[in-house]
């Protein structure tokens, strides 16, 4: 039984407010995909191809026209009362405007566990203390803003938020784009890490195909909201079948000069 | 012969941190006719640098050069305006966001019009002739619509060649490119860079191509400057310094990026350095590099110089070449 299955999720988005003309923009045009714990599946293609409306329809912060989601075979946009927060988290490109910039550490990360209300302020403080070890920082960094932080230790609060109610899945959206080489590596060792100790599965949009060769087990590549090739990633990238497929993993062998 | 040549080129900027060395001591020579790569993570001074040789740094910087020369002119001994006017006659630059660095509410045709007038003059249709020519240059080949057309009509890709088309305008024998393909799409990427290699050949243009991506590199340049913290670690030709680096920085650099094309394990760990670049203001003693490098021990909190070793020059006191003697 997968984890995470979508089956020909479609998203429009009205574009102009003419009632007589109304017009709509279709960002996906059915998209489906299975994940199972543990797996990484990433989702590449050029920068509007509906990626990000994807994953916000995966953590529930959007509803898509049409498809289905089931999440360990439950139907759960039919679910009213589904706890999303508990089991898809989502983390974004830019940490720099993900975290609210007048709270602590400790304010960002508690904020999940009171909503969840399943625990005291004994047992909060000692779950953040917990996450907080378990993505590479430490407890008294809890009482600092986030401004103090270098971008890459702002990736690390990120994932712990993401982390606090441990979720299933993480949809993360580009990651580590912002980030220098040097950093981007420490933080992909981090997610690597993260999978193997929690069985975590991975949504992972990514523009660098050379990350998500070495970081995925299967790739689902998107070209104008349609799903051009879904598979595993040996087989995708070694034995492209689309053609858009084929030119994007031309493109991204590197700069090959013409002459 | 050399077209520029930079000696001990410092930019320091007062902020309310106190002063900060953008970019330190930095020595440089192009070509005529010669592509250069720098590469650096951001904030390492590669931006300020690139401005500072192109005269657009602003008045609250400090620039200073032991030694500036341009075409065989000595830019340290002319006046203000004089060396400004040499620098815009020979240098254009062209930046990461092409579709911010136009102006929003001017049309293509206004934009490349201005920059025409400035160093050409002409009458109104010989000036619209030249901006079509310009536009046809750099691929855009329905010149005549485009012309009458404003920036956030174009994609980002065609912006920057309109960016480009601006600065040929000046016939420059430098063109400087910040980053020119960072914020476009790969498939786009490529097109860009053909595009300026193949106008590097024709108008015989030296170009320094600033980048945070090797791979870019190895297929375009000759020479390689990379810069960490405002410094130039390791500059050498480009093939040798891609396939051996000597600084651990450099190595770093290239071995923290998984290469697209090969096949890894599942779980295989990136290599990287601990922690992160320190900010400008508050830099470590010694080597900046220092407290993130595996190879640092109690020397390394003595400055090291940019030293020449085989042909490269490298600033690290335990440069990797030990296995090569043996
Ligand atoms: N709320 C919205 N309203 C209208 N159009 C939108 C909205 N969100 C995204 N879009 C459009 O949907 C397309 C896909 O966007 P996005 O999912 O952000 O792509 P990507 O993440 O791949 O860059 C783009 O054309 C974008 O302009
Ligand atoms: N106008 C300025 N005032 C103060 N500091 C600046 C200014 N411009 C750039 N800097 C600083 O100079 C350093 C180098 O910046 P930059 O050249 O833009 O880096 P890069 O292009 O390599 O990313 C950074 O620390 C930046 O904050
Ligand atoms: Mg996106
Ligand atoms: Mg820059």
């Amino acid at each position: 039984m997968p984890l995470l299955s979508a089956k020909l999720i479609r998203k429009s988005y009205k574009v102009s407010n003419n009632p007589f003309k109304q017009r709509y923009l279709e960002v996906l045009k059915g998209i489906s995909f299975t994940l199972n714990p543990g797996q990484t599946l990433a989702v590449v293609g050029e920068s509007g191809s509906g990626k990000s409306t994807l994953a916000r329809i995966l953590v529930g912060a959007e509803q898509p026209d049409k498809g289905q989601l089931f999440f360990q075979d439950k139907d759960i946009l039919q679910d009213k009362h589904f706890p999303w927060y508990q089991n898809m988290r989502m983390i974004f490109q830019n940490p720099a405007t993900s975290l609210n910039p007048r709270a602590t550490i400790l304010q960002t990360l508690e904020e999940p566990l009171i909503n969840a209300g399943q625990l005291n302020h004994h047992q909060r403080l000692e779950r953040i203390a917990e996450v907080l070890e378990l993505v590479g920082l430490r407890s008294e960094h809890a009482q600092r803003y986030p401004h103090t932080f270098s971008g890459g230790q702002r990736q690390r609060i990120a994932i712990a938020r993401a982390l606090m109610l441990q979720p299933k899945v993480i949809v993360a959206d580009e990651p580590v784009s912002a980030l220098d080489v040097s950093v981007q590596a420490q933080i992909i060792n981090l997610l690597i890490e993260l999978q193997e100790k929690l069985e975590l599965a991975y949504v992972f949009i990514s523009h660098d195909l050379g990350l998500v060769q070495h970081f995925s087990d299967k790739v689902l590549v998107m070209h104008n909201g349609q799903q051009e090739e879904y598979g595993r990633v040996q087989e995708v990238f070694s034995q492209p079948q689309s053609s858009y497929t084929i030119e994007l993993l031309k493109a991204s062998a590197g700069y090959k000069r013409k002459s | 012969m050399s077209l520029l040549q930079i000696e001990n080129l410092s930019v320091n900027f007062n902020t309310d941190e106190g002063t900060i060395c953008a970019v330190d001591n930095v020595k440089l020579s192009i070509d005529n006719g010669q592509v250069i790569g720098v590469i650096g993570e951001s904030g390492s001074g590669k931006s300020v640098m690139a401005l500072a040789i192109a005269g657009l740094l602003s008045p609250a910087a400090q620039m200073k050069a032991d030694l500036f020369t341009l075409d065989g002119h000595d830019l340290n001994r002319m006046s203000d305006t004089d060396r400004q006017k040499m620098i815009t006659d020979n240098i254009s630059i062209i930046f990461q966001e092409p579709t911010s660095s136009l102006n929003p509410s001017l049309t293509i045709g206004y934009q490349l019009d201005e920059t025409i007038r400035f160093h050409e003059g002409g009458n109104k249709s010989q000036r619209k002739e030249r901006a079509y020519q310009l536009l046809d240059s750099v691929g855009i080949h329905d010149a005549k619509r485009r012309y009458k057309e404003y920036p956030h009509q174009l994609s980002g890709g065609l912006n920057q060649r309109v960016m480009i088309a601006i600065a040929l305008a000046c016939q420059p024998k430098l063109l400087i490119a910040d980053e020119p393909t960072t914020a476009l799409d790969v498939t786009v990427q490529s097109q860009i860079l053909d595009l300026l290699l193949k106008l590097k050949e024709e108008h015989n243009m030296a170009l320094m191509l600033i980048t945070h991506d090797f791979s870019i590199l190895s297929e375009t340049t000759q020479k390689v400057h990379v810069m960490y913290a405002g410094q130039v670690v390791e500059s050498g030709r480009t093939y040798n310094l891609l396939s051996q680096p000597y600084h651990p920085y450099t190595k770093a650099l290239l071995e923290s990026v998984p290469h697209f094309g090969m096949r890894y394990k599942k779980g295989r760990r990136l290599f990287n350095l601990p922690g992160s670049t320190p900010p400008m203001r508050n830099l470590p003693v010694g080597c900046y590099l220092g407290p993130r490098c595996p190879y640092a021990n109690k020397q390394c909190v003595k400055a090291p110089e940019l030293t020449g070793i085989k042909g490269r020059r490298v600033r690290c006191h335990f440069p990797l070449i030990e296995e090569e003697q043996s």
